[in-house]
This record gives C-alpha cells, structure tokens and sequence, in this order.
C-alpha cells in the first residue's frame, strides 16, 4: 500500500492552511489509486460477491405454471375430439397476438439493474396444415403458421414465423435495457382458417378442429448487469 | 466511487477543531464498503478461474450423438412400436448408444446459484408406407370431415410425430441409472384402456418430429379431391431442457442421452392433455424414424 503521511506534525509547530491542505490532497491521491492492482487476488470471489451484483436468472420450466406449461387458450371437451389437443378450435381463435398465459400475461423481471437481458422460450407446437390451398382462386392460399414473440415492456425482442407442423421450437433474443423492474411476455399469433377451410368433423358435426396448441413451454432469462 | 466535495482551506481562514474534525471525518474509510469497491468496481475479467472454466459458464461441454454419415449413406433406422408400453430406442451409432458422459466426479454440479441448461440437435428423416393414419386406432390418427350434404372425408390429423425426450444419470458415473429428467414422463402413464403416454405437464424435456403431413384441398367448408401425403425429408429437430434447484433437489450430473419413441399422437382425457403411443397403426417397417448425427450439449450457468 501506498504510504499516505505527507508531512507530520509538530507540537509548538506553526500550523498553516498549506499544512492541512497538502496532508489532505495526499490522502486523496492515495484513495483515487486505490484500484484494483492493490488488491489481493483472493480479495474478492463469488463467495464475497453479493446475490445478484452482476447475474440474475429468471426461469419457469412449465409456464404457465397454473396451466402445467400448456397455453391457456383451450376449448373443452365436449366440442374436441379425444384424439386431439383441448386447444384453440376456430372458434377460440382471437385472430391476433396473444398471451400463451392469459390469465396473468406478463412475467415480471424484478431487480433488474441494468445491462443485457437473455431471453428463451422453447416448447412444442401443434398446428394443423391440411387446409393451406383452396380451390377457390378468390381466396388467397393460407399455409397455417404459428407465429412466435417474445416482448419486454411491450417492445418486440424477437419474432418468428413459428411452426408450421407438429414440431418443437425455440426462439431467443438478447437486448440492452435500463434499470428497474421489466416486463416480459410470451406470445403467440394463429394463421386464422381460411373462408373454404372445413371447421366441424363427426361424429355429429359438433366438435371443431384443433387448430394450434401449444406446451412444453419454459422460459429461461438471464440479466447481466455489467 | 464515493467522491469528497469540500471547499480547500484558504489563506486567512479560520482553523478550528471542528472543522478540522469535519474534514478528517470526510476521510475516513466507512465510504469505502462493500459496495463502491467490491459490488460496484469489480469487472467480470476479476474472476477468472483455474481450468479455464468461466466465471458465469461455469462448465459447459458437448458430443456428438446418433451416427457420423453426413450423406446419408447408411442412416440408423428406427421401426415404429407396435406395443405399448414399449421401451425407448437410445440414440446412437447404430451399434451402441452415444451419450454424453461420464463427467467427473464434482463437475457438473448444479445447485441453487446456477442452472443447468441442455440442447440437443439431430439430423432426423421420419418415413412411412401406405396410408397408415387411415388404420383404426385409438386414438385415431385421422378426423372423419362432413360434407355439407351427406358422407364424410377423412383427413389425417397431421398430429402423429415422434417423441426425442432426454434422460440422464445423476447417480454414478457408472451411468447404469438412467432415469428421466424432473418434469419429464417415460410415457408409460395409464390414464385409461390400454393407452399408455404422458400428461402434457411431463414433456419438458421433449422436442417432437411430425411422423408425416398431409394436404387437402377445400371447398366451402368441405374437404374435396385426394389426400396428397408427402414423406417429409431429412431434417434437423433441436431441443431444449433445464433443470434448477426451483424443481428439485441439487444434484451432481453424470451423464445426459437422448431417447425417442414413437409414434405418438394427441389424447385428452378427464379435462387434461396427453401425448400417447399410437402402437395400432404401426405394421412392421410402415412407420420408421432415420437419423444420423446431432449433438447433445450442456451449459452450466450461474443465475445469481
């Protein structure tokens, strides 16, 4: 360490302004060097490093967890076929961006400080693509996607075009974002059926189509804050 | 950093005790805390670590899985299961299973600081012969679609696909105890008949490959003209899984692999979803799943 002492005192000595004030400006100088080559190596380590300085994970792996990681937009047993997902039929379609949690629609991210933000979301989608060509030449074609996004503080992160079969996704984004407390949502978009698409199947004409679901969901998120 | 912000002491001031006390006190190192200098002033590069293993990825490793054939030349051919339940095929070369592990005692650990976040890729061809959605089944693998007048279509539900889910060892790295991963079923479940599959809450750790598609064409609301089925070609499926001590105990890994079964389709039951086994429509060799080579890998990252 640096030796601080710029001049030492005498008793019955004179003191003067310059006499205090060299003393002080030496203590200053020493403080502003006091960086990190001064200290020891061991002088810091993940066990000293409070929870959350510099990292914090925000993770669900069923999400919605009330919904056992399905989404929430489900149709009930008597207008679904056994063989199918309780899922969005036609009818449940909301025709836009929608929460995969409706319930609750956003997850907040508490004690963000500040830095970069990691976002995944990963599961299974199920769509079904029989119906993308008419034959009807009025009607445009309409080969059935299901969208993917992911926003925080209602500000798109990342989107895609999403599944257009029964298969598995994932979709991930990173950005910068200030401190404080953020928001961030999981949603997703349905290709409506077409105006030719078949909607009902038997027995009875009843029960609809299951037209997307989705499940597995998990959400992983990390915050680094330097 | 703390910052001092006083005024100097000039020619001709007064020197008093207090003030000088003050200024002293300005000085002292109380601001110097935990804080300023460890919190706030220490950059990530303050913690390197032995081994080269990073400060945030504390370990993170990979291997190839499935068969090397890059052209296609020999793939390993899996045949849809006729039974259910029925035990799950391993990925590998097609001679032994390829799995990541073992890992060394104390590497993998995951505990309440960090995650343990697994990927997997593989190169996969899911094939099939004849009309096999058309065989009674249950549950079927097809949806029966009304005329407006009267008779009805049947229209594959496009729903049958393959289940990759993963499995680990978290036992020994003798890797004798492989078991699936929390929130991850064997789909040996029983909700009702002889149906065997899991509830969907149980398929965190599975990434599905659509068993084939089918297309239609529509006319107010009917479905007209032939089915058009087409074998879907060699592609790549990925997936995803982690696992925290918010789903469980800490546990030391040992060893990952990916299994797979199929087919498997949709199924609600009771006001819940299931994805079941669909051994009824399964002939011999009419329903197949090729794959050569993917990859399985972990990271493992601190989340506080």
């Amino acid at each position: 360490m640096k030796k601080w002492t710029q001049r030492e005192l005498r008793a019955g000595g004179v003191v003067d302004p310059s006499a205090v004030n060299d003393e002080l400006r030496a203590q200053q100088s020493s403080m502003t060097t006091l960086d990190r080559e001064q200290l020891s190596a061991d002088w810091v380590n993940e066990t000293h490093l409070a929870d959350y300085a510099i990292i914090r994970g925000y993770f669900d792996a069923r999400y919605p967890s009330t919904n056992y990681g399905e989404q929430t937009i489900q149709s009930d047993a008597a207008v679904t076929p056994s063989n199918g997902f309780l899922s969005i039929i036609p009818r449940l379609d909301p025709g836009s961006w929608f929460d995969i949690n409706e319930t609750s629609g956003a997850i907040t991210l508490s004690g963000f400080k500040g830095g970069n933000l990691f976002a995944e979301w990963s599961g299974n989608a199920l769509v079904f693509p029989p119906f993308a060509a008419t034959q009807k030449i009025e009607f445009p074609q309409n080969p059935k996607y299901l969208g993917l996004r992911i926003l925080v503080n209602n500000s798109l992160l990342v989107e895609r075009r999403g599944p257009a079969y029964h298969e598995h996704f994932r979709i991930f984004g990173a950005g910068n974002f200030p401190a404080g407390d953020l928001e961030l949502r999981l949603q997703a978009k349905v290709t409506s059926v077409g105006p030719d698409d078949p909607l009902v199947i038997l027995p009875g004409g009843t029960q609809q189509v299951p037209q997307a679901h989705l499940y597995s969901n998990k959400y992983c998120v990390l915050g680094r804050f330097r | 950093m703390s910052r001092i912000n006083r005024p100097p002491v000039l020619d001709g001031d007064a020197i008093s005790a207090s003030d000088l006390n003050d200024r002293y006190a300005d000085y002292t190192q109380t601001d110097i805390n935990e804080f300023n200098t460890r919190d706030a002033a220490v950059d990530l590069p303050q913690f390197e670590r032995d081994n080269n293993r990073g400060f945030l990825a504390k370990v993170g490793t990979s291997v190839l899985i499935g068969k090397q054939d890059f052209y296609h030349a020999a793939p390993v051919t899996l045949n849809g299961m006729g039974t259910a339940p029925s035990a799950a095929y391993v990925i590998g070369d097609g001679v032994s299973d390829t799995v990541l592990g073992p890992l060394g005692a104390g590497l993998a650990v995951v505990d309440d600081t960090n995650i343990l976040r697994v990927y997997w890729s593989l190169n996969v061809r899911p094939q099939f012969t004849g009309t096999p959605w058309t065989t009674s089944s249950t549950p079927s693998a097809e949806y029966q679609v009304p005329h407006t007048s009267a008779g009805s279509t049947g229209v594959a539900t496009n729903a049958t696909c393959w289940a990759l889910y993963l499995q680990w060892d978290v036992t020994s790295a003798a890797l004798t105890n492989w078991t699936e991963v929390p929130y991850q079923g064997d789909f040996t479940a029983n909700p009702t008949g002889t149906i065997r599959g899991s509830l969907l809450e149980n398929t965190a750790a599975t990434s599905v490959v659509p068993a084939w598609t089918t297309r239609h064409d529509a006319v107010d609301r009917e479905a007209t003209g032939a089915e058009v089925a087409n074998p879907i070609g060699w592609r790549g499926v990925s997936g995803h899984y982690f696992y925290t001590t918010a789903m469980g105990a800490s546990v030391t890994v040992y060893g990952l692999r990916l299994v797979v079964k199929g087919p498997m389709h949709p199924f609600n039951f009771n006001g819940r979803n299931y994805l079941v086994q669909q051994p009824d429509i399964v002939d011999g060799g009419n329903i197949t799943l090729q794959h050569t080579v993917g990859r399985l890998g972990f990271i493992i990252n601190k989340v506080k």
